[in-house]
């Protein structure tokens, strides 16, 4: 185990989250149940009362699980000296490859979910007679087993480093031809495929930019939109992401890393630091219209419609600003080298 | 919606992206003053293990290994017009062409996992060769 303070702190959010999800999960099933029977006032008023207490508990620990997402790589970042080889994050995750992989798929997933959460229990709180109640408990005991997973996993990967052995540097990973980044593409667009990228990310990116844009008008107009109209949002912003990856990796972080036959992202964050504020953006961009959808779907009511609306719009709002300040960024990047 | 939130929202706009623009603006301009590094993977050059390729028309490059610069020339023989490398135990600069060039179970940059040592005299070589499993590699920088 590599102890350090961010290892230190990494390791105290995973057990502070592990531990408490499970008294979550357990009770915000129970309450999830007990919301269904018809219930007396007095039974209603106590069942609320407990909620508040589990709801606010549930805030603080979802919220500072948002937080381990970037603090995962902050503390990978920091073993890089302590690992023969490893000169980025790539390097350290090599230690326990699988392991690293599978958290660095379920983190986001977790990240998605849990703001999705924490939006719907604050829409819910808008309302005079909580209609999402039971909804928002359902969810919360299924974010509650995720976090558990996340934690557990977090607690067996940081114990598990040591710095006995030697990792291979991520040249010989992402620069070889057969990287999975150059491999599809190459195979659908051909030799030339390099060329298409940038073309490809602004179109996707600028679209997803208008159809945010378009949306948002038309909740400005005071019409509160058809779900397949955030679910159109939802899928463009899952394509833009395929897209901006396969064109960060390939394109975009050689051109800013100045380093043309190196493709490694991790570097990126290394060497051009302002890349990770264009990554955070950009990840919010993308989140902004999975948790449009999210909330449209499981927050849609009578009693909810008003706050709907100004939430769906405020999300639009921020994935707007974000997926254009991430493409901004990265223009100046391109156009100033 | 009223015109008061409107101005707030377009005044946290305008700093989100004043401030995006401020920090790509200082990183490119910091990234300017820096050290060179490593023209392939971007690591700092430790000066005994420093390849320097200079090209016809743009200037030299800097690599931290004879690895890394090997992988840019495989790609760039072409642009390619003359190889400096170092004698690793003096780090004296010398071309390539008059190096002694030896593989062996040393690993001299770890990140790059190069085994590729550089010697201007032939009996260190050879004593190199002899003390680390290495064997004698002709100059990988060819120009023919």
């Amino acid at each position: 185990m590599i102890l350090n303070i961010y290892t230190i702190i990494m390791m105290f959010a995973a057990a502070l989250t592990g531990v408490l999800a499970v008294p979550l999960g357990i009770m915000s099933f129970r309450i999830f149940q007990k919301w269904e029977k018809p219930l007396y006032a007095e039974e209603r008023t106590d069942i609320e009362n407990r909620s508040y207490l589990l709801l606010l508990t549930a805030a603080v620990i979802l919220s500072l699980k948002l937080l381990t997402w970037p603090f995962f790589y902050v503390t990978l970042q920091s073993y890089i000296p302590s690992i023969r080889g490893a000169m980025c994050i790539f390097g350290v995750t090599q230690f326990y490859p699988s392991m690293s992989s599978a958290l660095q798929l379920f983190k986001p997933l977790v990240f998605f979910l849990i703001g999705g959460w924490l939006l719907l229990n604050q829409l819910d709180r808008k309302t005079e007679t909580s209609p999402l109640f039971r909804k928002k408990f359902l969810f919360l005991h299924l974010i509650s087993f995720m976090v558990l997973i996340d934690s557990l996993g977090d607690l067996m990967y940081f114990t598990g480093f040591n710095t006995g052995s030697s990792v291979a540097c991520c040249t010989t990973f992402f620069d070889v031809p057969e990287r999975a980044t150059a491999v599809l593409p190459l195979s659908i667009l051909g030799e030339a495929y390099e060329k298409y990228m940038l073309p490809s990310y602004y179109t996707m990116n600028m679209s997803l930019l208008a159809l945010m844009g378009v949306s948002y008008r038309g909740l400005q107009n005071n019409k509160l939109l058809p779900p397949w109209m955030t679910i159109a949002g939802a899928i463009l912003a899952v394509l833009t992401a395929v897209i901006t990856i396969f064109a960060m990796f390939e394109v975009i972080a050689p051109e800013l890393m100045g380093l043309p036959y190196h493709h490694c992202i991790y570097c990126m964050w290394q060497y051009v630091p302002d890349s990770v504020l264009i990554t955070a953006l950009f990840i919010i961009g993308i989140f902004s219209p999975c948790w449009a959808l999210l909330l449209n779907i499981m927050g849609r009511h009578s009693e909810t419609d008003a706050a709907l609306k100004g939430y769906i719009m405020n999300l639009y709002f921020f994935g707007i600003i974000s997926t254009g300040a991430s493409m901004l960024m990265v223009t100046i990047h391109l156009m100033l080298k | 919606m009223n015109g008061h939130t409107m101005n707030r929202k377009s005044i946290l706009a305008a700093i989100i992206i004043a401030f995006s623009v401020a920090i790509s603006l200082i990183t490119i301009s910091l990234q300017r003053q820096n050290a060179p590094v490593c023209h392939y993977d971007g690591e700092n050059i430790m000066p005994v293990y420093e390849v320097d390729i200079e090209q016809k028309d743009r200037g030299v490059l800097k690599f931290c290994s004879v690895y890394c610069a090997l992988e840019w020339f495989k790609r760039n023989n072409t642009k390619s017009a003359f190889v400096t490398v170092t004698d690793e135990l003096t780090g004296e600069k010398l071309d390539a062409s008059l190096a002694f060039f030896v593989e062996s179970d040393v690993i001299s940059v770890a990140a790059t996992r190069n085994r590729m040592h550089v010697f201007k005299d032939k009996h260190h070589a050879q004593a190199h060769g002899k003390q680390y499993n290495g064997k004698s590699v002709l100059n990988p920088f060819n120009m023919n």
